[in-house]
């Protein structure tokens, strides 16, 4: 296996897999999507946050992308949270930020129905900052199995796999993923304070702030990383409801409480039988 | 004569050269606004909520292929993000 570390994250390859294509596709993707760099194609959009702009085709495709989540989410995953996820503190590389700050503001999330996408032509209605941190890994995963034609690809847990792969879950036991993606989101991992209080990354788009729900991590397995890791997020944000709105799809999901304990879905028990690990 | 007529014939090109530069300005900016118009968020609507489980036909989750690990050991670890 190789690794090297890119979007803030370790990204681990098959061991006979080019991991020089690999690295310059995260490296291309994080300097057209990090909200971090003032000069990426996605900071710029942003700067100016309403009006007409013709996009590139790679940042087109990947709000596409988004746009095709939030409606399968029922707008849950949404990359307008642009602005909320700043207003929470989160304006900097996860490593720079300082433990607290002034305290944070809910800030209300826009609608979709003020942004429309044609090709490479971005309009919106009103300003709306992007963020595509919810699809741009598991998008780029994917598209980096695809490019080295085989084998696995994981980013920060996040992974997609052609062949039989053995995947170690949160709070312990393990997995067998035969093919497609598995992906876990989690508010353990990036965490911080403002005004004392705590917050995360996951951003309750029906409160603009960072989400309060009962789980810690949840872990899906999908037709592709993209699919899991936007089901994943979408599971976590629909709290309580999140295992009953996996089922609905068919998608397996595994929950880990703040307590640690561990709760499986209806299809995640059908397909694995071990028994669960805490 | 001869250089009269060639400044003449100068003349000419330059006043076709302003027609062709403002019809490509005029043209251009009519497919961009017939653009921006056709794209704009009020004449359509590209996002509806909601949480049926139907299947959004640009989207697809596909179907997870998952199974027990037995006893082996986790070649990677999935850890949140």
């Amino acid at each position: 296996m190789t690794s090297f570390r890119a979007m803030g994250c370790t990204v681990e390859l098959s061991g006979d897999a080019p991991a020089g294509r690999v690295r310059a596709l995260f490296e291309q993707r994080e300097r057209i999507f990090s909200r971090f760099r003032p000069d990426s194609e996605l900071s710029r959009l942003n700067r100016i946050s309403a009006g007409a702009s013709l996009l590139s085709e790679e940042l087109s495709r990947m709000l596409a992308h988004a746009l095709a989540a939030a409606r399968a989410t029922g707008g849950l995953v949404t990359p307008a949270v642009g602005a909320a996820i700043v207003a929470a503190g989160y304006d900097a590389d996860f490593d720079e930020l300082p433990d607290d700050g002034p305290p944070a503001r809910p800030t209300p999330v826009p609608s979709l129905e003020a942004l429309s996408l044609r090709s490479t032509l971005l309009v919106r209605a009103e300003p709306l900052e992007l963020d595509l941190n919810c699809v741009v890994k598991g998008a780029t995963v994917d598209d980096a199995l695809a490019l080295i034609g085989g084998g696995f690809v994981a980013a920060g847990g996040d992974l997609a796999t052609s062949a039989p792969i053995v995947v170690g879950l949160p709070g312990g036991g393990a997995v067998t993923l035969h093919g497609g993606g598995l992906a876990t989101s989690s508010v353990a991992n990036r965490r911080w304070q403002r005004g004392g209080v705590e917050q995360h990354h996951l951003i309750d788009p029906r409160t603009g702030a960072p989400a309060r729900v009962p789980w810690r991590d949840v872990t899906v397995a999908a037709g592709s990383c993209l699919a899991a890791d936007v089901a994943a997020k979408a599971a976590l944000l629909s709290g309580a409801a999140g295992p009953a709105w996996l089922d609905r799809r068919g998608l397996p999901g595994r929950f880990v409480d703040r307590r640690g304990e561990v709760h499986l879905n209806g299809s995640w028990r059908r397909l694995v039988s071990a028994p669960l690990a805490a | 004569m001869q250089p009269s007529s060639r400044i003449a014939t100068a003349r000419r090109r330059a006043r076709a050269a302003r027609y062709a530069i403002g019809a490509v300005a005029v043209a251009g900016f009519a497919v961009f606004g017939a653009a921006a118009r056709d794209a704009h968020p009020a004449t359509h609507h590209t996002v509806q909520a909601s949480d049926d489980g139907q299947a959004d036909e640009s989207f697809s989750f596909g179907g997870a292929s998952l199974g027990d690990s037995g006893s082996a050991q986790p070649q990677v670890q999935s850890a949140g993000s």
